[in-house]
């Protein structure tokens, strides 16, 4: 069962840097939302906000109807994926391990099958990869374990901090499909942080602008680029346009 | 394991070191580390032996501070001392002129304060002064016309001395010859007792600070100058008692008390030569001057020994054997309960350190700084608190071997791959989880090479505890350099170093065995990953 997000009005500072100034937002069920902005626009703050590895100065943070104040931080975590942007694999543990952690948090009776399960989700035979080191594998394959073992223990929600950023751009365009195909299956809210507005345009039903901890503007991607609300906005499609343009 | 029955191993492998001294209490003969106080202390410890009173024995005691700490302390009995060295480098007293020249009126002096001030007490003296003997070459007496110290004084700034670090250091040394004579040597060069001699008769140096009733003053034809301002006190040899033999042991009093007024200087020149030059068994030098006294029965004639001399070096270490083998054993307890202690310590500090980075540097600072010290330095500082033998050693090993251990903890957690560690926890693991499933596996290379580099510094530390009575290959060395014998020296040195050698290559195999699986040998890999991978591939055959 899918579950929704929301911020409601969510402020944040460390010390007398604003991070977050009265955000709120909410993420349908189910929806996949990107939040774009450049670095110090607060996106990645309002993403951590949500498994409390951030706790903000002001607001509520709300995962399905409960507020994130009333779980322990560990446990709540245990219950939302999480993909960063340096898939952070241990590195001395074998693939399948690595995708079983969550579902071992968790006490899951079959823990291993879960692991090859969301292997196979992400494209990688377990077989052919189950037992190799994080080492033995390609960027865009690391990544791809990093998204199997967000998903392993079938989460509601997925929160993805510029998981493809670290790509080349063929096995980015690569993951983006796969990434795209397996949300809509598991039909798992999706918050994801990106600077690229185009992923965001592809990935995500809504994108959020984000900038100096405000939002800027939040819509479908074709309403954003139909009527920007704000100069800054307007550049923002105008630079995303002018990089395609030059392989024109 | 647990941290009880680790500390259970720890308590009971530390027993027979100490248990050993407890029952009915041997008195405890110490010396200090040269010859003639090695000679003294086992005519004290025969003598008492003779008398069927235990002795335990602990020669070469660091140097004066050391020794006298000890007694003061009742960690040692009983030791050679002389009046002046108590008069000015214990007591720190000047006397007015007439009183210091006259030996009589020095001992009454010592006896007094030290009773006063220590509770401690000399006993008669031994019959003999043991003043320093400033020397030079023949040569340089003629060509610079020296006789006197005034004469040395004058011309210093041409010469070169090579001085022991006790000289160096005392205010009835160097210090105190500067002031009175206006000393002002070229260069000071701090020599070890053992090569003082060899040092002058080369030519390295120009005048060394000797005793004069060293055997090797005559054997080498040199020249002592004249102490002409009445510098240098009378140096009366004595037996320094401590309080609680002096309280407890009225018979092991009367039998040292036989020794006084027996040892006049001629007899105990001849001694130091017959141990410094001939090379002689302190032991066999000792029992043939006591009954030669008429101290101790005549002693079996037993086959007299092959001259050490003679025979190869090896020769004389397969000689040894049971006695380096016994030593090594001792000096591995040593490093063994020193490192498992530092480690027991170390390794959770470094841990708790990781959470609390604020103090980390200053605190890990300050264990860095505790390996500035210097080994003998910290060694004395032990002797107040902990009195002499195996515990101020393990004390001041331990303390070591802190610091390489600690900080090779912080920085192997804090540095552990923080993506991993960042995942990790945002996937909702606790901190102990991170800590033994990635922060630690990750880490223990450079733990453990914290725990190696603290091993061999240990090993290396080691034979300076020897300087405290705790045995272990210094003791050898120690004695060696009391006794200007090389050979001894290397009887102990070599096995150490082989022991230090041996240590770091086992810690290295232990090093690779903890590596991260990722990380380990290709060997030990291929093997293991070929098995689990087919054992990996069958199961998932079963599942799909």
């Amino acid at each position: 069962m899918p579950t929704a997000l929301a911020a409601r009005n969510v402020s944040h500072h460390f010390g007398d840097v604003v991070a977050l100034d009265d955000v709120s937002l909410e993420v349908p069920a189910g929806r996949a939302t990107a939040l774009v902005g450049e670095s110090g626009s607060g996106k990645t703050t309002l993403l951590r906000c949500f498994n409390r590895l951030v706790e903000p100065t002001r607001g509520q943070m709300m995962v399905g109807d409960k507020d994130v104040r009333t779980q322990s931080p560990v446990l709540l975590r245990r219950g939302i994926g999480y993909v960063q942007q340096h898939g952070g694999l241990l590195p001395h543990w074998r693939v399948l391990r690595n995708v079983a952690l969550v579902p071992n948090l968790q006490n899951m009776p079959d823990s291993a099958e879960a692991a090859r399960q969301a292997l196979d989700l992400v494209g990688l035979p377990p077989a052919q990869f189950g037992s190799r080191f994080p080492h033995e594998l390609s960027g865009g394959q690391r990544q791809r374990v990093a998204l199997a073992r967000s998903i392993a223990a079938r989460p509601g929600v997925i929160l993805l901090d510029e998981p493809f950023g670290a790509l080349d751009a063929i096995s980015r365009a690569e993951l983006q499909e796969s990434f795209d195909q397996l949300r809509r299956d598991l039909t798992v809210t999706t918050l994801l942080v990106t600077h690229d507005l185009a992923e965001a345009g592809r990935l995500a039903e809504e994108v959020v602008v984000m900038r100096k901890g405000r939002i800027e503007q939040r819509g479908r991607m074709h309403d954003l680029v139909r009527a920007p609300a704000t100069e800054y906005v307007a550049r923002l499609i105008e630079r995303a346009r002018a990089g395609l343009e030059a392989l024109r | 394991m647990g941290r009880l029955s680790i500390a259970a191993i720890v308590i009971a492998a530390a027993m027979p070191l100490e248990l050993a001294a407890q029952g009915t209490k041997p008195v405890v003969v110490a010396s200090k580390p040269f010859g003639e106080s090695y000679l003294l202390a086992e005519m004290f410890s025969q003598l008492l032996e003779s008398r069927g009173i235990t002795v335990e024995r602990r020669p070469g005691l660091g140097a004066t501070e050391i020794a006298f700490g000890a007694l003061r302390t009742n960690a040692i009995d009983v030791y050679p001392e002389y009046t002046g060295t108590g008069l000015i480098a214990i007591l720190h007293d000047t006397l007015p002129d007439s009183v210091a020249a006259d030996s009589r009126a020095v001992f009454a002096h010592v006896v007094t304060r030290f009773e006063e001030l220590y509770h401690v007490r000399w006993l008669p003296p031994l019959g003999f002064q043991n003043t320093y003997a400033i020397a030079v070459t023949k040569e340089t007496a003629t060509r610079y016309h020296l006789r006197t110290l005034s004469d040395l004084a004058r011309e210093s700034p041409h010469l070169t001395a090579g001085f022991t670090a006790d000289f160096i250091g005392r205010s009835d040394g160097l210090v105190g010859l500067s002031r009175v004579y206006g000393l002002k040597p070229r260069g000071v060069r701090p020599l070890a007792p053992a090569v003082k001699y060899q040092a002058l008769v080369s030519g390295a140096v120009d005048v060394i600070d000797g005793y004069s009733t060293d055997g090797l003053l005559a054997r080498y034809d040199l020249v002592t100058l004249v102490d002409d301002k009445h510098f240098f006190p009378p140096y009366e040899a004595a037996a320094l008692v401590s309080s609680r033999l002096d309280r407890q042991a009225p018979g092991a009093i009367a039998a040292l008390t036989l020794l006084s007024g027996r040892l006049d200087e001629r007899t105990m020149r001849e001694l130091n030569r017959r141990v410094e030059v001939d090379r002689e068994d302190v032991r066999r030098v000792t029992s043939d001057e006591l009954s030669e006294l008429g101290l101790v029965g005549a002693r079996p004639e037993t086959q007299p020994a092959p001259s050490a001399q003679q025979s190869g070096f090896w020769r004389y270490l397969w000689d040894r054997r049971s006695t380096l083998a016994q030593l090594t054993a001792r000096h591995l307890l040593l490093v063994a309960l020193a490192l498992l202690a530092a480690v027991i310590v170390a390794v959770p500090l470094g841990l708790g350190l990781e959470r609390t980075r604020k103090i980390a540097e200053p605190t890990i600072g300050a264990l860095g700084v505790l390996q500035t010290i210097p080994s003998i330095a910290l060694l004395a500082f032990m002797i107040p608190l902990l009195g002499v033998g195996v515990v101020p050693a393990l004390v001041a090993l331990w303390l070591y071997a802190l610091y390489p251990i600690a900080r090779g903890t912080f920085t192997g957690v804090r540095d552990a791959d923080p993506d991993a560690v960042a995942a990790a926890e945002a996937l909702g693991t606790t901190p102990a989880q991170r800590l033994l499933w990635v922060r630690l596996p990750l880490a223990a290379p450079v733990i453990m090479a914290g725990i190696r580099t603290a091993a061999v510094i240990t090993v290396g530390a080691a034979t300076l505890a020897a300087f405290i009575g705790a045995g272990g290959l210094g003791e050898p060395i120690v004695a060696g350099l009391a006794l200007a014998d090389t050979r001894m020296i290397l009887s102990g040195a070599l096995p150490a170093a082989a022991l230090a050698l041996a240590v770091d290559g086992v810690l290295a195999i232990v090093e690779r065995l903890v590596a991260p699986a990722h990380r380990r040998k290709r060997f030990w890999r291929r093997r293991s990953e070929n098995s689990e991978r087919a054992s990996l591939e069958t199961q998932a055959g079963a599942v799909y």
